[in-house]
């Protein structure tokens, strides 16, 4: 059982600037040939925020250590993406992690996991919500 | 070929798109690209410690393709709001089938959108994800 205190806890922020290298990275790795991201200033592929997270150093797995969960036991349930304002290369991001529930249903548990990105300017870019399932 | 607002219906389906067959060095260069090095996804040994018979694709390269499948369609930035859950796991050799259905048009804050939902099935049949979008699209 994950102990649903946890809940409401916000995790320290970390910084990710956007790369026009990665970018290129990633739509090699899933083989998105659109050539409207080969243009001067380029939109973001939608699930591009994944790099933020794994390269900015938000660290799932100590994330998850610390109520008490341990990554070989979980799996990615849900995933959800929500564009609020235009991103840009050259943009931080700067990433805001907080345990928005913890819940137990058919013998399992459910952490969902909901990161707030702001750009060098404050401006509130993107949420990101992960829904994490804990066996056993 | 640009999709206007005003051209498309309740009820359309999206050009559906074919994505694979998903290669081993294709999990290691998502892993790279991603930052997700999590070895289930790359080394054997590791994925049958855990009780699989060989290493799996990432959840969120399947994702990936399923953001192909809307940009492709609506166009590249139109994204605003995406969501799946997760149901099945893809093997390197799997070739995976993207298709989704408008089932809403609505306007918000200025901007024309799309709601619809998505699957992606391997050729089995297997549903390996399912999920709902809202993309933003121009007007004529």
């Amino acid at each position: 059982m994950v102990d649903p205190s946890h809940k409401g806890r916000v995790f320290p922020s970390y910084e990710f600037t956007i790369e026009r290298g990665k970018l290129h990275e990633f739509l090699l790795a899933i083989g998105d040939e659109n050539p409207a991201y080969l243009v001067d200033d380029p939109p973001l592929p939608p699930t591009f925020a994944t790099v933020f997270a794994f390269w900015g150093g938000m660290n799932m797995e100590n994330l998850l250590k610390q109520i008490g969960v341990e990554m070989w036991n979980v799996l990615h349930g849900e995933q959800e993406y929500e564009t609020l304002a235009p991103l840009h290369i050259g943009d931080t991001m700067s990433g805001t992690a907080r345990i928005a529930d913890i819940y137990a249903k058919a013998g399992m548990n459910f952490v969902e996991i909901v990161t707030q990105y702001q750009n060098q300017n404050g401006v509130a870019v993107l949420n990101d919500r992960a829904l994490i399932i804990v066996r056993g | 070929m640009t999709v206007y607002f005003e051209d498309i219906n309740v009820g359309d389906q999206l050009p559906e798109l074919i994505k694979g067959p998903i290669s081993d060095s294709q999990l290691v260069r998502y892993s790279g690209a991603s930052g997700d090095f999590n070895p289930i996804h790359t080394v054997p040994k590791v994925a049958q410690m855990v009780g699989l018979d060989g290493v799996i694709a990432h959840g969120m390269l399947i994702m990936a393709f399923g953001g192909q499948l809307l940009t492709d369609w609506a166009g590249a930035g139109s994204m605003r709001q995406f969501k799946v859950r997760f149901s099945g796991m893809t093997k390197p050799t799997e070739s995976l089938i993207c298709r989704g259905q408008v089932t809403e048009k609505l306007e918000q804050n200025g901007e024309a959108l799309a709601r619809g939902k998505l699957t992606i099935k391997g050729t089995d049949d297997s549903l390996k994800l399912k999920g709902d979008f809202t993309v933003a699209l121009p007007r004529r």
